[in-house]
């Protein structure tokens, strides 16, 4: 035995720590690249369309566009190494006090997205898997996939629309946009997950019918025991890995994704603001933002990589195998 | 009207941690008669009325600055912060009107309008509006309290000082703005303003929220009363361009500028109105350098015959007007005359358009996903010409029409005509050429033309600039050097109970009322 197969944990730890500092380094490198691929003069665009040649020179160097692109790699990387961002191109604001400033408002409706899919969708695959174990009902597992099929099948601003026209414009009970009050969180929360709802209760309904047929949940079922207890105790344990991995996945694309569903409901985040980003040609602002969400994901994908082998230590093994 | 029942149970729940993350406060409340709710596009740039570019921006300084002069609601000029002027061709005087004061109580006088017109005429500040407002050359101001009295007097004669003055990047700013310029452009420096309103929140990406000066009693006397009254509070929210139309229908705006796609959804509700205000004119430009073909009269003349400038306009703006130069008849020495323009005439612009290569090049934010450049291909090719379209966003459209002019010979383009003036359109066209350092992105040869655009900048009198804007006017359309088509338009809808007014054309948001 080497010292890996008796120490997992250390190896694992610290591969996940070399995958995280690579993802990191291609981040970098990529979010710069990509700023500089936009076509298009940013000099030109931000000191506007009126502007005379002369004055689209000083803009150029006043925002050191005019320096070589190695220079103005360095800048970005020193900037990234010591947390400062620049400063946006067009509103001369610094670009990590804009992140601070809408990374709650995007953050909070992945959070409250994600909850409300974990809670929905395992509440709903376990209830639809217990109701139609052994071929029982099987009206309702037609139904659950052709629903789940309909949902998933919708893009997420059409979802988005037609919340709006339902509960705001028609019924007028919740906001059709805007980050102004406690209800304004509601409908973009729900337009973000009914899609990961939908898959994901799938994938419980899945793995909660094998759960349910091992001979572990025929023996509680035979105690007595409650229902809930038997899947609370027993049913739920075994489906978080498969429903953790899935959970990460889905919310480092409900980050990714907030763009969509930001443009929708006129929604103060990140999604939003790199649009904007984009199309001022704020090499800054776009660098800063889309660096800050793929970090995001890169750590929550790590993060949920550790629970699941704290939860699995199967992971860990096969982790090992496999490094 | 908001949160009933289940829905305030949801919400509550979902923003017991949304409290934490970001700030959220509670309540959906709707109007109370005091407050105005209407939309931004997007957060402004500054609050420094000189240094603005874009319309929120505009939209903002106009707010929180006045101007020596304003636009009555016909568009002409009108006392402002001056009571009356007299101008010549190098020389504008100003009478500074008694009573007007700073958001600090400081009172404006000759000395303050003078010192912030010298800030916006300084190169130093960088502003791009000096040269529209005071022309090419150097403006010398001077102030002299006891008359009462601001002389701006002019290195290069130019005659469209007070249109200049008019717009809300003139905007006077008081003495407390120009000792903190940072504060300024932030607009935290409340004694900064000279306007009916002050800032009193600035939440970045969310909402503005401005109060109006209990003290303030400078309101410009139209020559028809403004009906209703001022709101004491006006909250703009931002970003919400596809979503505005939704927000007005459920109750959560009041008054805010809408797509014209939208409209049809206010028609049928009688509790909505609708005003229609200008933002600037489109036409087609063409190419007139060497590389391309329509440097040749004969194929600019074709493709006049060619294109339906009715369809076109149905595809960019079915809202606006159509024009015969780069302005309305609103405009002074604007050409109303249609027969300059020439009639379709398909068979003959096919002899001449048949296999000329062209490239079409256009912005995806003129017509429906850059529908006015498609047309104009599509025209092309049924005439036989050999036309190929690149349709990119506004970014990379401008950058190519000023620093890639090899790479195209027509587009459909939209000027932002703030000044309100034919001469801003045109100058884009005819005149000095921007590698000059002029605003003529076309390279257009028209000696008749760009003489009299020169002459007519410069006049003495008001009927010498019409005589001489008519012969420019006249000397760029019978040679086509432009294709006007029509105005571009922002249209502006409120809910029963507010209003909004557009002097001379132009969105101007202290004409905001709640009607009584």
């Amino acid at each position: 035995m080497n010292a890996i197969t008796t120490r997992p944990w250390p190896a694992f730890l610290l591969r996940k720590a070399a995958e995280l500092l690579l993802a990191m380094v291609a981040l970098v490198v990529i979010t710069f690249a990509i700023a500089h691929l936009i076509p298009g003069d940013a000099a030109r665009v931000v000191a506007g369309v009126d502007a005379t040649a002369e004055q689209v020179e000083d803009t150029r160097a006043r925002l050191g566009l005019d320096r070589p692109l190695a220079a103005q790699f360095w800048d970005y990387l020193s900037g990234v190494l010591t947390a400062d961002l620049g400063e946006s191109f067009r509103t001369g604001q610094p670009v990590s006090e804009v992140i601070a400033n809408r990374l709650p408002f995007t953050a909070s409706i992945a959070l409250f997205g994600i909850a409300l899919t974990l809670g929905v969708s395992l509440a709903l695959g376990l209830a639809v898997a217990g109701l139609t174990r052994g071929n029982r009902n099987p009206w309702l597992d037609s139904a659950f996939g052709w629903a789940t099929g309909v949902v998933l099948a919708l893009p997420v601003y059409v979802i988005g629309a037609v919340l709006i026209v339902v509960f705001a414009v028609n019924w007028g009970v919740l906001p059709a946009a805007g980050a102004d009050s406690l209800y304004s969180y509601v409908l973009p929360t729900i337009a973000i997950a009914l899609g990961p709802i939908a898959s994901m209760s799938r994938l419980v309904r899945r793995e909660a019918a094998v759960v349910l047929e091992q001979d572990y949940m025929r023996t509680a079922r035979g105690r007595r025991i409650s229902t809930f207890r038997q899947y609370a105790k027993h049913a739920v344990p075994n489906l978080l890995a498969s429903t953790l991995t899935l959970s990460g996945l889905i919310l480092a694309g409900m980050i990714g994704g907030a763009i969509i569903i930001e443009s929708v409901f006129a929604w103060p985040g990140l999604g939003r603001a790199v649009v904007d980003s984009i199309i001022e040609r704020d090499y800054p602002m776009t660098r800063g933002i889309i660096l800050t969400v793929g970090a995001v994901a890169v750590a929550l994908n790590t993060a949920i990589d550790i629970i699941l082998a704290l939860v699995d230590p199967r992971t860990l093994r096969a982790g090992k195998v496999l490094a | 009207m908001l949160g009933q029942g289940r829905g305030r149970a949801v919400s509550a729940a979902l923003c017991a941690g949304a409290l934490l993350l970001s700030g959220c406060t509670t309540g959906g409340e709707g109007a109370d008669w005091e407050t105005i709710r209407g939309a931004w596009i997007e957060d402004p740039t500054t609050f420094d009325p000189a240094l603005t570019q874009t319309t929120d921006d505009y939209r903002a300084a106009r707010l929180a600055f006045d101007t020596v002069v304003r636009r009555d609601l016909d568009g002409e000029l009108v006392p402002g912060l001056a009571e009356s002027w007299e101008q010549s061709a190098d020389r504008v005087t100003l009478t500074i009107g008694a009573g007007h004061t700073c958001a600090d109580g400081t009172e404006i006088t000759p000395t303050v309008v003078a010192e912030s017109l010298e800030y916006l005429a300084d190169p130093d500040t960088k502003s791009l509006h000096t040269s529209g407002v005071f022309g090419e050359g150097e403006a010398a101001i001077t102030a002299d309290d006891d008359a009462g009295e601001v002389a701006i007097e002019l290195s290069e004669p130019h005659s469209e000082v007070l249109p200049g003055l008019a717009i809300p990047q003139a905007g006077v700013i008081c003495p407390a703005g120009l000792a903190d310029p940072e504060g300024l452009a932030a607009g935290e420096v409340e004694g900064a303003f000279s306007g009916p309103y002050v800032l009193t929140e600035n939440r970045r990406g969310v909402n503005y929220h401005f109060a109006l000066r209990e003290d303030y009693d400078s309101w410009v006397e139209y020559s028809e009363p403004l009906e209703g009254t001022p709101a004491k509070y006006l909250e703009f929210i931002v970003g919400a361009e596809d979503a505005v139309a939704n927000q007005l229908l459920s109750g959560e705006l009041d008054v805010a500028p809408v797509e014209a796609e939208e409209l049809s959804r206010f028609a049928d509700d009688g509790g909505f109105g609708t005003t229609t205000a200008t933002t600037g004119e489109y036409y087609i430009m063409f190419n007139h350098r060497e590389s391309s073909p329509f440097r040749d009269e004969g194929l600019r003349r074709a493709v006049a015959r060619l294109i339906d400038r009715e369809a076109l306009r149905e595809i960019v703006d079915p809202e606006g007007e159509l024009i015969a130069t780069l302005g309305d008849d609103t405009m002074q020495c604007a050409n109303t005359d249609e027969s300059l323009l020439l009639d379709q005439d398909g068979d003959a612009a096919s002899d001449a358009l048949d296999g000329v290569p062209v490239k079409v090049v256009g912005s995806d934010a003129i017509g429906p996903n850059g529908s006015a450049t498609v047309y104009v291909r599509e025209r092309l090719n049924a005439a036989g010409a050999d036309a190929d379209l690149q349709n990119t966003d506004v970014g990379s459209w401008v950058a190519r029409l000023y620093d890639e002019p090899e790479t195209w010979d027509v587009t459909v383009y939209a000027t932002v005509n703030n000044m309100g003036t034919i001469s801003w359109g045109l100058t884009t066209v005819l005149g000095e050429w921007h590698e000059d350092g002029g605003r003529n992105m076309t390279h257009s040869v028209n000696p008749e033309a760009a003489e009299a655009l020169e002459a007519a900048l410069s006049a003495e009198s008001d009927a010498e600039m019409c005589r001489h804007w008519d012969t420019a006017q006249r000397a760029a359309l019978e040679t086509v050097d432009f294709i006007p088509l029509s105005m571009v338009t922002q249209s502006i809808v409120s809910r029963d109970g507010y209003a909004v007014e557009v002097p001379g054309g132009r969105e101007d948001a202290t004409t905001l009322r709640i009607l009584d």
